[in-house]
């Protein structure tokens, strides 16, 4: 991805690659953004709040964050946004027209999400030492 | 949008600040000096794409004017990044091209104007000045939109489930609490937003119920029904606010809803103005969650 790069992450692994069934169980933290126009689909990002924190740290450039506060969750919405906004513009490049929809960012303790298939690809990205699980329900 | 205030003398002026992005520092110039004596206050110039992102975080500007052609990267491509960053940000393309793919393709990123170089004063100010009072318009817009919202889902809980709706009250918020189960379905194109149609799973089996004519459903039967009764009411929705600003060629999309199960979930939007509708009926409630980004 060249966004992590951009935002100060050094370095970025791909994890594992599997297939998911039905639900994505959260770790604390899921940011949800739709996909629409040639390609239609959901993407749920799932982190635990920890792993949010330390991310929304390292994007203002270190600043210590105890709490996910509000610009905190700015931050992280803001991620996934470039993040996804990054992918739609790559596919834009190939013929693709893909539009996305704000973020929404769910926080609980114990939930559950279902992304637009029952079937759906889950993609470890490890950055600097924090997992985040990528969920894409496609079609 | 934040403004800076210039005292002078008696008068007070809020300027607009601008960020330029253009890898001609001529050119850079040259709008500088269409923007002079104006409402318009360039707070920086950037001469690559990645300045330009980098700046547009710094000094969260309230216009960009992208060139196309840049040292390091396309400007439409500019343009989009600092979309993802903020989808209210108003970017203008000023350059030396200005073809219908430019035009169909900026459009589609969410450029907002396109002005040729070597532009004049009085087109830039006026372009400007369209894009910026729009802005006005549309917080009076999204109190519209709420309304074919709000209408959609009257008509639909009555037609689908022949229920009655006792009481419906309206709440502003940026937050939400899911009671349960939630539909969240995104919305894209002229403008951006979410929907969440959200109730607690003892509501949900009940209004399934009635949505289906039966005594008992299944979980997954609950859950389907809901998220597609969630899509009929932001599609009717959409499709009627879609025709009514046909002319102005305004066109919102929607994405697959995505759902959450979980009681005392958080649900935030930031950047995203959010109304909350609920919908009473002998059953219990329904809340539904509508929120346009951009606007205050």
């Amino acid at each position: 991805m060249t966004i992590m790069p951009q935002l100060g992450f050094q370095n970025i692994v791909k994890g594992k690659l599997s297939v998911g069934d039905q639900f994505v169980e959260s770790k604390g933290i899921t940011i949800l953004v739709g996909l629409t126009d040639q390609l239609r689909g959901n993407i749920a990002y799932n982190m635990t709040e920890q792993t949010a924190m330390q991310i929304a740290s390292k994007m203002m450039m270190g600043m210590p964050v105890a709490s996910l506060d509000d610009l905190a969750q700015s931050a992280i919405s803001e991620l996934t946004n470039m993040v996804t906004g990054n992918a739609a513009t790559s596919f834009e490049k190939e013929g693709l027209r893909v539009d996305i929809s704000p973020p929404s960012l769910v926080v609980g303790e114990q939930f559950r999400a279902k992304v637009s298939s029952t079937k759906f690809i889950i993609v470890e990205m490890v950055v600097d030492s924090l997992l985040i699980e990528l969920n894409i329900g496609l079609g | 949008m934040q403004r800076v205030t210039i005292g002078a003398g008696d008068e007070i002026m809020n300027k607009i600040r601008v960020l330029i992005v253009d890898d001609s520092p001529f050119s850079q110039r040259l709008i500088k000096d269409a923007l002079a004596n104006s409402k318009y206050e360039v707070c920086g110039c950037a001469g690559t794409g990645g300045d330009g992102i980098n700046q547009y975080r710094t000094l969260r500007p309230d216009v960009v004017t992208m060139d196309l052609t840049l040292p390091d990267m396309d400007g439409l491509e500019c343009c989009r990044e600092i979309l993802t960053i903020n989808p209210a940000i108003k970017i203008v393309v000023v350059s030396a091209m200005k073809d219908e793919a430019i035009i169909t393709r900026g459009t589609a990123i969410g450029v907002k104007a396109f002005f040729q170089k070597p532009v004049k004063s009085e087109d830039l100010l006026s372009g400007l000045h369209n894009i910026i009072d729009a802005q006005q318009e549309g917080a009076a817009d999204k109190e519209h939109f709420l309304e074919y919202f709000i209408a959609a889902l009257k008509k639909n809980i009555v037609d689908m489930t022949g229920m009655d709706i006792i009481a419906m009250n309206h709440s502003a918020g940026p937050k939400s609490i899911s009671h349960g189960l939630a539909v969240i379905i995104g919305i894209t194109g002229s403008k951006q937003g979410r929907i969440m149609l959200d109730v607690s799973m003892s509501v949900a089996k009940e209004f399934a119920n009635k949505l289906l004519g039966t005594d008992s459903v299944s979980d997954e039967d609950v859950i389907n029904s809901i998220a597609e009764f969630a899509n009929i009411i932001a599609g009717h929705s959409i499709s009627q606010i879609n025709n009514l600003l046909r002319d102005q060629e305004f066109e919102i999309r929607l994405t697959p809803p995505s759902i959450l199960i979980g009681e005392s979930v958080a649900v935030i939007n930031p950047k995203m103005a959010s109304n909350t509708i609920t919908a009473q009926m002998d059953i219990g409630s329904l809340y539904m969650n509508v929120g346009f980004v951009g606007g205050k």
